[in-house]
């Protein structure tokens, strides 16, 4: 089940390809993450170094989830950077990282909708 | 039944793990909290066997939790879920009492091997907590064993000891040493007040750093 931008093997594997569980997970991230997305920019846009690094670092596992390596590089340089430059250097790095989380929202989308790879029967 | 319960102020992670952990047979969630604070007031009406803890959260942290959960529920096990692979946090939670340290990144296989290692056996040592205290170890140079070190233990503490280690049951050692039970139990004892550790998680540490078993 690869898609362009995240990959649900993980997920698969750790609900032993029951599709409805993948599918319950989805909808709970498709409610849940943009809340923690919008931290992450709202942190960014105050110039609170800490708390853009620790939303970031918030965020990494559901990166590992989604099976998205770059989210993930992106979420660990995010943290490295702003930790050592400040928030304001990490601007490109975040915005980069809401296009990407906008396009996996997207794919989740697909990946549940009624011909989706996840809700498909076991 | 294991009684389960969850203490993480991600809801995503939070429900995420109930949901994986409700098929899983011979256990079941019965709690679910957002802090340290609301854990511990719930666990007084609801009791659980272990808590899968979060270390970063509003109002009472983990490691806050650890400690008021170490003087007011003693019994109760904790597996620490982190996104924190660090050294310094892996150490200080095993040593205020933690029964096992896992990171979010792992295999879900391992998650089901920990709460019942942690439920069995009363810890459960992950890969990253292995690597943390061998290189530990490393550091503090204290790889190689000495007859000084071990002294204290008798003979049979010490076979109790690596049966510990070995994740063996108390009634698994026994047969082994040619024991009863309560034997053992009682050698289990000897060993928590001789070494100063507060759980099995805590024996096997001392036992790796004095060179007495290692993985």
């Amino acid at each position: 089940m690869t898609t362009r931008h995240i990959d649900l093997a993980y997920l698969e594997r750790l609900y032993k390809g029951d599709r409805s569980r993948i599918a319950q997970w989805i909808r709970l991230y498709l409610e849940e993450a943009p809340g923690t997305f919008k931290q992450l920019s709202d942190r960014m846009a105050m110039g609170d170094s800490e708390g853009l690094a620790a939303a970031a670092h918030d965020l990494r596992p559901y990166a590992h989830y989604l099976g998205s390596p770059r989210m993930l590089e992106l979420l660990i340089a995010i943290g490295q950077r702003t930790r050592s430059e400040g928030a304001a250097s990490a601007d490109e790095l975040v915005k980069e990282l809401l296009a990407l989380s906008a396009r996996a929202d997207d794919e989740l989308r697909t990946a549940i909708a009624p011909n989706g790879p996840a809700a498909k029967p076991v | 039944m294991i009684r389960l319960a969850l203490a993480d102020d991600q809801a995503l992670f939070r429900k995420g793990m109930a949901l994986l952990l409700r098929d899983m047979a011979g256990a079941q969630v019965v709690l679910e909290c957002a802090n340290g604070e609301e854990l511990l007031a719930c666990l007084k009406s609801d009791p659980a066997d272990i808590v899968l803890l979060d270390l970063e959260m509003p109002v009472m942290d983990g490691m806050e939790t650890m400690r008021r959960l170490r003087l007011e529920f003693p019994a109760v096990k904790v597996i620490v879920l982190s996104s924190h692979d660090e050294e310094k946090f892996i150490t200080h939670l095993m040593e205020l009492g933690a029964n096992g340290y896992m990171l979010k990144t792992a295999e879900p296989d391992e998650i089901d091997t920990a709460i019942r290692s942690v439920a069995e056996n009363g810890y459960y040592f992950s890969d990253v907590v292995n690597k943390v205290v061998l290189h530990g170890l490393v550091h503090k140079q204290k790889v190689k064993p000495t007859f000084n070190d071990i002294d204290p233990l008798s003979e049979r503490e010490l076979e109790v000891l690596r049966g510990i280690c070995q994740e063996r049951t108390t009634t698994e050692i026994a047969e082994r040493i040619f024991v009863s039970p309560r034997t053992v139990d009682f050698h289990r004892n000897n060993l928590l007040l001789k070494t100063g550790a507060r759980n099995a998680a805590g024996l096997v540490v001392y036992a790796m750093t004095k060179g007495i078993y290692a993985p």
